[in-house]
């Protein structure tokens, strides 16, 4: 809330201060005290209705119209002032509260009076009631009238028809005007759906209380009800709060309806979509029919749940058709009771939420749709870059690795073939050199391995998994079933994921057992590392094991890692396995 | 006389290489092949005791062409080469042992023929 539209709490001392004069008024008078705190509780309870619109519904103008009854309510107090200038003032302006309380019955739920003949009523009241302040302003009184002596300060006029005239057009008018309002309002009530019913309701019964109020003032004549019975007094009075507070809580609920549409959406943001969204929207409105009809590109029209193109001229009487646009472009359309455009605000607020809740869908479906393509990009650059180790490694053995094994037994086969005579320093060049070569040879294998391991392809994960745990040099309880082979890629990591872990427990564990289990169960590779080894491993950016976690979540596999400081590490790995 | 061999490899200057070294040795190399059908093939005719075969054939993996010969009626001694680690897969496929190619020698042969 800004700065700017604060000060209507100035409301809340101004209203203190009026029902403090109004007492000391009252008691001066020595009006009973029940009277009193009547008079006193119903302006403030009608400008507190005002202020709780203005917190809840800030835009809905019916909150000032309501406020300023409730001063209008004090101000007719005060037609008793011994002060002449307050008492004139007061018995002119006092009581506007009827009309400004008809006012907002008319504008009722919108805060605007939409219909021509609610604005012939409103200004005909206006009329009136401007006619009789003015009246009793500017033209003489008789000093027995009100039964208060007080006189026309302003234009003394002797003649007073004209001042009888205005009271007696008023006294007819003003009931005439509020069975008007009564009407226009019933009407409106009857001709409404049900959720417009509901909608219209409280103004329903406020009508009904300020019709009967303002009857019961013609019929009796208000000083009649005032000095007649303290408890006609109460009644009448806190019949204008009931008026007020009815029309409170009328907006109040509407807010309640458009906070259900917007939690509702809310709701559904995740996966809410046009097909889900339109009776979710029929519920939280009260309005059963409501339809949502999302536009078709491919049938270039708004279209039902069965893809039938909807006909827009075809609704019938009593349907309103609600666009939603974005962009200049159409999204849906809401065919929906008319008695909702009362209040246009709930429209507004269902066709934002409707275009976000479609803008999230759409979002969503595009964020999945790029991280399926991202995830499909990672597995394939994944099994293309197993695909070049195989390479490389198939090219050491096919070149390197060859051209080395042939030196080596041919170097093997001269140094079988030296005669007896040579020199015993080159049969031991010749064996260095066969030794050398050997070295080299093993260094490349492991090299070769360590690319890609033969096996893997030739033997598949198993054979694999076994020559692996053969070669770690650490004692290892190996658990295998795998009854199909996995996919390359699930199986190179794997492969990969256990050479990994072996090593770091070789080098960093210090474990005196290690247990390597690799199971497929429900379509899920599981392998399990443990040693009782140190523990405090970490799968730190750049290291070997976050590598592996990497490459798991590439294709489309979950890595843990639980090594706490001195209990040993336990390594996990669940990967996608087609085979089961 | 020796034990007759049979050598199955794609390299040429391998097989031209383990030949002589093998036959230097005592060996009697009867037949070389440099595929797996052709493996098949000359192990039939040839009926050699043993067969020194490469994993890595142009047509088709050694360790499937152990497997065919395991099946045969006199079965000869598999040792399979490979400039990569196989020692794993020797089991599974019923050969005797294996020798890593750059270590082949007489001595080498004998200790996989002595253990089996």
């Amino acid at each position: 809330m800004t700065e700017t539209n604060r000060w209507p709490w100035l409301f809340v001392p101004s209203v203190l201060l009026v029902a403090f004069l109004t007492y000391q008024e009252k008691t001066r008078l020595e009006l009973a005290p029940v009277a009193t705190w009547s008079i006193l509780t119903t302006g403030i309870l009608i400008v507190t209705a005002g202020l709780f619109i203005w917190r809840r519904r800030p835009n809905n103008r019916c909150w000032w119209m309501i406020s300023a009854a409730g001063f209008a309510w004090f101000v007719g107090d005060f037609e008793h002032s011994i002060r002449e200038p307050i008492s004139v003032f007061a018995f002119s302006f006092g009581r506007w509260q009827g009309a400004l309380l008809a006012w907002a019955l008319l504008a009722y739920p919108g805060g605007r009076i939409e219909t021509r003949r609610g604005r012939a009523v409103m200004v005909s009241l206006v009329f009136l009631f401007s006619m009789r302040s003015l009246s009793r302003l500017f033209l003489h009184m008789p000093p027995d009238v009100a039964g208060y002596g007080t006189t026309n300060r302003f234009l003394p006029i002797t003649d007073d028809r004209w001042w009888r005239l205005v009271e007696n057009i008023f006294g007819w008018g003003y009931p005439l005007m509020m069975l008007a309002v009564l009407v226009i309002v019933s009407d409106q009530w009857l001709r409404a759906s049900r959720p417009g019913r509901r909608m219209l309701s409280p103004a329903l019964v406020a009508v009904a209380s300020l019709t009967a109020i303002v009857l019961a003032e013609t019929l009796a004549g208000w000083n009649a009800v005032v000095g007649s019975n303290v408890r006609v007094f109460q009644v009448v009075s806190y019949a204008y709060v009931v008026v007020a507070w009815s029309l409170a809580v009328g907006l109040i609920r509407l807010r309640q309806t458009r906070s259900a549409v917007v939690d509702l959406v809310a709701e559904l943001a995740g996966d809410g979509t046009p097909v889900q969204l339109g009776p979710a929207l029929a519920r939280a409105l009260g309005d059963p029919t409501l339809q949502l009809l999302p536009w078709s590109e491919a049938a270039m029209a708004y279209v039902d749940n069965l893809g039938s193109k909807a006909d827009l001229d075809s609704f019938g009487p009593g349907r309103a058709v609600t666009r939603i646009e974005r962009q200049d472009q159409p999204v849906a359309i809401i065919v929906h009771d008319i008695a909702l455009l009362e209040d246009p605000g709930l429209v507004n607020a269902v066709v934002a939420a409707v275009r976000l809740t479609i803008d999230n869908a759409d979002l969503q479906a595009e964020i999945e749709r790029q991280l399926a393509e991202v995830e499909a990009s990672r597995a394939r650059i994944v099994e293309a870059g197993d695909a070049e180790r195989r390479k490389i490694e198939r090219d050491l053995h096919d070149g390197a690795q060859q051209r080395l094994v042939t030196t080596a037994l041919a170097l093997r086969l001269a140094a079988a073939r030296l005669g007896e005579n040579v020199d015993p320093s080159t049969r031991t060049v010749l064996a260095q050199a066969v030794k050398e070569l050997g070295e080299a040879l093993d260094e490349l294998r492991d090299l070769a391995r360590g690319i890609h391991p033969a096996i893997l392809s030739e033997s598949g994960l198993v054979a694999a998994l076994e020559s692996l745990v053969d070669r770690s040099g650490l004692p290892v309880d190996l658990e295998i079933h795998i009854p199909e082979e996995p996919p390359t890629s699930i199986a190179a990591t794997a492969y990969f994921a256990v050479s990994e872990a072996l090593t770091n427990t070789l080098k960093h564990a210090t474990a005196s057992r290690v247990k390597v289990r690799a199971v497929v169960a429900d379509g899920l590779l599981d392998i399990i590392v443990t040693d009782d080894g140190r523990g405090g491993a970490t799968a730190t950016t750049g290291s070997g094991l976050s590598g592996i976690a990497d490459r798991a979540a590439a294709v489309g596999g979950v890595f843990h890692l639980h090594s706490p400081h001195g209990d040993g590490t336990r390594f996990e790995l669940k990967l996608p396995c087609a085979s089961s | 006389m020796g034990h007759t061999v049979l050598i199955v490899d794609d390299h040429r200057a391998f097989r031209l290489l383990a030949r002589e070294l093998l036959e230097s040795e005592g060996y009697l190399v009867v037949g070389e092949a440099s595929d797996a059908v052709g493996a098949v093939e000359a192990t039939a005719r040839f009926q050699p005791d043993i067969v020194l075969l490469d994993v890595r054939l142009p047509d088709g993996s050694g360790l499937d062409v152990a497997k065919a010969l395991r099946g045969q009626a006199s079965p000869p001694l598999v040792v399979l080469i490979s400039t990569a680690d196989y020692a794993q897969a020797v089991a599974s496929c019923g050969a005797a042992g294996f020798i890593p190619k750059g270590r082949l020698s007489a001595a080498s042969l004998r200790k996989v023929i002595d253990a089996a």
